[in-house]
């Protein structure tokens, strides 16, 4: 009933082996891109080297290669976020990965005093899963006084509405147009309908400097799922 | 109201009573509680684990943990039924994999898993083949 010795031996051995297997597969996990060793090459050579806008600082990222998604999704007339102003800084940025590869055409925007007051939806794109982070209420990328600084591809838009701008009625614009409408953007507040921004990297800072308990980043009530 | 035949009836009776000889067979010549206590083990960790297997692979060894040591538990407890000749070789990985448990899956299932997991190791280390029954004309 329980089979010849010589059957025996064989199935431990094959237990003893997927167990190996299995521990040896699965122990090197996966380092912080910022921390593992060697991570940006030989010297920290692939690091990106980005200037913040007006000045305010320089940082040298090591960019693993994630794209974060900042969704707001419009619905019909309906205003969702709040921008005091919108700069484009760099029209043509190329960004260097820790792998070593490059990404030309990107651009850099700045929002200044970015408040979200609904429907915001972050999604990290992360290595065979998706990270999202959904807000129910009112959040802050940035804030009063602060600067959000942003590597976004150039498909990336916002759909924005001003009392000068149409009547008020909820206009898209693709990043790629930014330039041609700067004097428009940067002049002016903005309340916005919705926006889709594929983002490389952010950096979110408060050109003044910091003050302590106004946290730039606030994320109430948020759902966080993994997909 | 329906009633089965007589001759149905007592087949039906054999053959649950064949069964139950062949379970009692199955269980007197292995280390069946032992290794039913460790799976059972195994499968507590994998079910508190709570991660997707995908998630799982795609992690470290912080999220596969649980697949690796709770799966690995119930592994050497179906082994421990089918190759009975290795019971402490196996016995004793049980309950080392028991034992990581404890600082690897969620304090080892809450403590039930590792629990589970060295005392039913441990019953599968200890086992031995037991002698056979006297017949009772033998005994009287």
């Amino acid at each position: 009933m329980t089979g010849n010795r010589r059957r025996q031996r064989v199935l431990v051995l094959f237990a003893l082996v997927a167990l190996l297997v299995a521990s040896t597969i699965t122990t090197g996990g996966r380092d912080e891109p910022a921390h593992a060793a060697g991570a940006c090459g030989p010297n920290d050579a692939y690091r990106s080297t980005l200037q913040l806008y007006g000045g305010a600082g320089t940082l040298r990222p090591c960019l693993s290669k994630v794209n974060i998604n900042v969704g707001i999704p419009q619905s019909g007339q309906s205003h969702f976020f709040d921008i005091q102003k919108i700069r484009i800084i760099e029209d043509n940025v190329t960004l260097r990965y820790a792998d070593g590869s490059t990404e030309s055409n990107l651009k850099h925007i700045t929002f200044e005093s970015f408040n979200v007051r609904d429907n915001m939806t972050l999604t990290v794109d992360g290595p065979g899963y998706d990270v999202r982070m959904a807000p129910d209420a009112a959040a802050v990328i940035g804030g009063e006084g602060v600067n959000t600084d942003l590597w976004v591809t150039g498909d990336s838009f916002v759909t924005v509405s001003s009392i000068i701008l149409f009547f008020g009625l909820c206009t898209t614009a693709s990043v790629n147009l930014f330039s041609n409408l700067s004097w428009l953007l940067n002049g002016s507040s903005w309340t916005g309908c919705g926006m889709n921004l594929d983002v490389r990297f952010m950096a979110v800072y408060r050109p003044t400097g910091s003050t302590t308990g106004l946290f730039p980043i606030k994320l109430p009530n948020t759902t966080i799922s993994v997909l | 109201m329906t009633t089965l035949p007589l001759s149905q009836r007592a087949a039906d009776v054999a053959a649950l009573l064949a069964a139950l000889r062949w379970f009692r067979a199955f269980r007197r010549t292995r280390p069946f509680w032992g290794g039913l206590w460790l799976g059972l083990g195994g499968i507590w960790l994998l079910t508190f684990a709570n991660m997707s297997i995908g998630l799982a692979l795609g992690g470290g060894w912080n999220q596969s943990a649980a697949y690796v040591i709770g799966g690995g538990m119930l592994m050497f407890a179906l082994t421990a039924w089918f190759a009975p000749f290795y019971s402490a070789l196996v016995g004793f990985t049980g309950v080392l994999l028991a034992l990581a448990a404890f600082v690897s899956v969620n304090l080892g299932g809450f403590l039930i898993g590792s629990l589970l997991g060295i005392v039913g190791g441990a019953m599968v280390w200890g086992w031995g083949e037991k002698k056979p029954r006297k017949q009772k004309a033998e005994a009287a």
